[in-house]
């Protein structure tokens, strides 16, 4: 079963719950203790300071009626793709076979980025990484590359509305794996400027 | 050793030309110094010129929502200018080739619209991170400016850059004044190494800026002043051990010259 998958009530013991400094006001769930178990329903309770919440799940909160799928649900539901692949990533030892994974990663950025609507977090991520596949001009991600991208995409399919600050957070840290988030070609851009312009 | 004394061309260099040769550059440059000094008056020029520049584009892609359209609204505003055939114009024509040309651009989306959102956003984040790794890439940062506030840009309710404050506080003297006063002599040797019928604005104002200074010593230095020393506040505090660190050999090295100091390129 992958990370992504539904069917699975965890007990998680917090020691509370907190709210998040941001604006998206969600709260900030830490899984300290899990012992899963398939039920039917995907539920998660969370016990704080003896106060018993229940914790609905990302894909139940976002429940799309039959036959109108909302842009979250989709961005959902592509994001869970994108998570299963990685997470096949993670697991293959094989590195081409592990690449071929990420490929589909790599060619699902677009479709995801149709749903950046969702969120300027959403849409900065995706964007990122996008600009990460390009500048690696097909050299496969190395393995704390794909970790970060896998824990990346996940973070984003449990908040898809992440604002824009979150956003950046995450790209930082995409960074700090030396992946290359920027466009090739905004350096050129500066290079319109007149100032740089007169100072070569 | 010397140390380096880091001018905003290369602060700009480092921190927006992602993957370019010049970055690369400026970098390696900055290994070649056991310590590097990055002074505030660099942060200053660089939020309100290169930086600047980056959110009008993030502004201009909000505003037309279309990347043909911003390339095509900077190519206005350079229109005229003294230099007639500029790569955006060479960029704006690339955006509106027939199929089976290179493209130019790797945003993602297949409409300008979309292209125009990556571009926004890529911008958005990039000036957000490049802010917060300012003064991270050098050893020390010195020569701070009491009257000039650093904040963060940040994007507003309508989706623009708020990149304010740009100058130091109006009600307030240059916090640089007092040092500046101490060295007429410096000031003079500097005032003399700007061309006198240099035809350039720039040195027109720095001359006219040494000028007040070493004539009227006592008159209050505004931020406006301040800014029009630019270059020369650079060779004025650059340590006597260090370099000035910069891409702009042609007015800075004379400045630097001027005063028994130096100026090096990456």
């Amino acid at each position: 079963m992958s990370e992504t998958g539904l069917g699975v009530s965890k007990k998680i013991r917090l020691g509370g719950l907190s709210r998040l400094p941001d604006e998206t006001g969600t709260f900030a769930v830490s899984r300290t203790e899990s012992t899963p178990t398939l039920t039917s329903a995907p539920e998660i309770s969370v016990e704080t300071r003896g106060a018993t919440l229940r914790v609905i799940e990302i894909d139940r909160l976002y429940d799309a009626p039959a036959g109108a799928p909302s842009q979250i649900v989709r961005a959902l539901e592509l994001l869970k793709q994108a998570c299963d692949n990685l997470a096949e990533a993670q697991k293959s030892d094989n590195p081409m076979e592990a690449d071929r994974f990420v490929q589909r990663v790599q060619l699902a950025l677009p479709k995801l980025f149709a749903y950046r609507s969702v969120g300027d977090g959403f849409g900065v991520i995706i964007n990122s990484l996008h600009f990460a596949f390009t500048n690696l001009h097909g050299t496969p991600l190395s393995t704390e590359q794909l970790n970060v991208v896998s824990r990346v995409l996940r973070e984003l399919r449990a908040r898809p509305a992440l604002s824009l600050e979150q956003g950046i957070q995450r790209v930082e840290e995409l960074e700090e794996r030396g992946l290359e988030v920027d466009p090739p070609d905004l350096g050129d851009l500066l290079e319109e400027h007149p100032q740089s312009a007169e100072n070569e | 050793m010397s140390d380096a004394y880091v001018e905003t061309t290369v602060l700009t260099d480092i921190l927006l030309k992602p993957k370019t040769p010049k970055q690369e550059r400026a970098k390696a440059a900055l290994t070649r110094y056991e310590n590097t000094l990055l002074p505030v008056y660099s942060i200053k020029e660089w939020k309100a010129g290169p930086l600047n520049y980056f959110a009008y584009l993030h502004d201009k892609l909000v505003q037309t929502q279309s990347l043909r359209d911003t390339f095509q609204a900077l190519s206005a505003l350079r229109r005229g200018s003294y230099r007639q055939a500029t790569s955006i114009e060479a960029l704006t024509a690339a955006s509106t080739v027939s199929k089976g040309q290179a493209k130019t651009y790797v945003g993602l989306g297949n409409s300008d619209q979309e292209m125009a959102d990556s571009y926004r956003l890529a911008l958005e984040s990039l000036i957000i991170r490049s802010w917060r790794k300012r003064r991270k890439i050098t050893t020390r940062v010195v020569d701070e400016l009491p009257c000039y506030t650093e904040v963060e840009p940040r994007v507003g309710k309508d989706g623009l850059l708020d990149l304010t404050p740009q100058q130091c506080e109006r009600d307030q003297e240059c916090c640089l004044a007092p040092q500046l006063r101490s060295k007429p002599n410096l000031l003079e040797a500097l005032r003399n190494a700007i061309p006198e019928d240099s035809g350039r604005r720039e040195d027109q104002k720095r001359r006219k800026a040494l000028k007040q200074l070493i004539k009227h010593p006592k008159e209050i230095v505004d931020r406006e002043t301040c800014r029009n020393l630019g270059d020369a506040i650079f060779a004025f505090f650059c340590p006597r051990n260090a370099v000035i660190l910069t891409t702009n050999l042609r007015d800075h090295g004379p400045l630097a010259t001027s005063i028994g100091k130096k100026a090096e390129k990456p």
